[in-house]
């Protein structure tokens, strides 16, 4: 494929998905836009497309590189990685995943929402945002991440386990009649 | 609610928690991402021609004609041509091309005369397609022939190897070189076009 279509075939996508990773220190002065981070990505990706040997992944590659670009901005900004995601615990089963979405799926506040979401470490949020958002399969997040696809399942779940922890909290205590 | 509606449910609240951008910065975005490309991009200039055998490409750069490939759509090249490059569709610069290749397809016109690029040929390439340009309309030699008239008498099957790679047919007349036992040999475009060619100039019997 050539790059030119490379870019009007995954422009849109990737400028979503660096949208959708940044909302937090948008507008901090200073701080790359997800605009900037798109031309990041594909001047990076132009770069290296004549070393590429395999073109069988080009959609992965373009989100793993621009997955590098938000890393590289987040630490940047001072965000750092929290621990090795590798040794959390997983999740025990399709139905504690299941449950997890679904209690999710009844979260109204969107703003508490969003502010749960920047709260996530960088690469929790990446895996929720590329497979709920950019609708990626396992497998392509795992080419994405850099890792096997039980890892992004195990991240997705954390993440989704972490959100639901804060969510049920704040939205308990907001619930409480004022004193 | 079931699971997968659950899980829309939960993507559609994620979205607006985290909302993608809008058509309009979508759009700004792409201007600004195809305007950086057209900077930096090599600018290869290209056209379409119909012939009586089959549509060509013709692609130009810094006015030489650098490659000819059969098909009729840029989506149809191969996956390594201009994959760094701009593709500009431009037919009003291919005017001496497209009238010397039409008079050929015309049978008014036996010797090209056009300014043509051979980059990132090896010279033993090059060697091998300027020897084949001086096969006279109508005529044919075999792999082996060629190989000799370039010194290398044993090269036949490395001459077919830089015939295949040949990126101006017709032109530089690859398909004038035909399998020394008579048989047509190989073709980029297929044996179909060769075998056209060859009748069409007279060295084959239909």
């Amino acid at each position: 494929m050539r790059f030119e279509e490379l870019i009007d075939e995954h422009h849109d996508e990737i400028l979503r998905y660096l949208w959708r990773m940044q909302s937090s220190n948008r507008s901090m002065p200073g701080a790359a836009t997800p605009q900037d981070l798109t031309q990041q990505t594909f001047e990076r990706a132009y770069r290296a497309y004549p070393k590429l040997r395999s073109k069988d992944h080009l959609r992965a590659w373009l989100y793993r590189i621009a997955t590098n670009c938000a890393m590289d901005e987040f630490r940047r900004s001072g965000r750092v990685e929290e621990a090795d995601l590798d040794q959390l615990p997983r999740s025990t089963g399709p139905d504690a995943e299941r449950a997890l979405e679904g209690s999710l799926a009844r979260i109204e506040d969107r703003t508490l929402l969003q502010e749960a979401i920047d709260r996530l470490p960088p690469r929790q949020r990446a895996a929720v945002v590329l497979r709920y958002l950019n609708e990626l399969s396992y497998a392509e997040c795992a080419l994405v991440l850099e890792t096997k696809p039980d890892t992004v399942r195990a991240n997705v779940y954390q993440a989704l386990r972490r959100l639901r922890g804060e969510l049920t909290l704040k939205e308990g205590l907001r619930d409480e009649p004022a004193v | 609610m079931n699971q997968q509606s659950e899980r829309e449910e939960l993507a559609r609240r994620l979205n607006a928690a985290v909302p993608g951008p809008n058509q309009d910065q979508l759009q700004r975005s792409r201007s600004a991402l195809r305007a950086w490309f057209q900077e930096v991009a090599d600018k290869v200039l290209w056209t379409r021609l119909e012939t009586r055998m089959g549509p060509l490409m013709l692609f130009k750069r810094a006015e030489r004609l650098t490659m000819i490939t059969f098909g009729s759509h840029p989506d149809d090249l191969e996956q390594a041509d201009f994959s760094l490059d701009l593709l500009v569709r431009s037919p009003q610069n291919f005017q001496g091309e497209i009238r010397q290749l039409q008079d050929y397809f015309d049978g008014t016109r036996a010797i090209f005369d056009l300014d043509l690029s051979l980059e990132g040929m090896t010279d033993f390439q090059r060697q091998v397609l300027m020897t084949t340009a001086e096969i006279p309309f109508g005529q044919t030699l075999s792999y082996a022939q060629v190989a000799r008239r370039i010194g290398r008498p044993k090269s036949s099957r490395a001459v077919g190897q830089a015939l295949a790679s040949n990126p101006i047919p017709v032109v530089i007349p690859c398909h004038r070189v035909i399998s020394s036992s008579g048989g047509l040999g190989g073709y980029a475009g297929g044996l179909d076009w060769k075998r056209k060619l060859l009748v069409h100039e007279g060295a084959l019997a239909l």
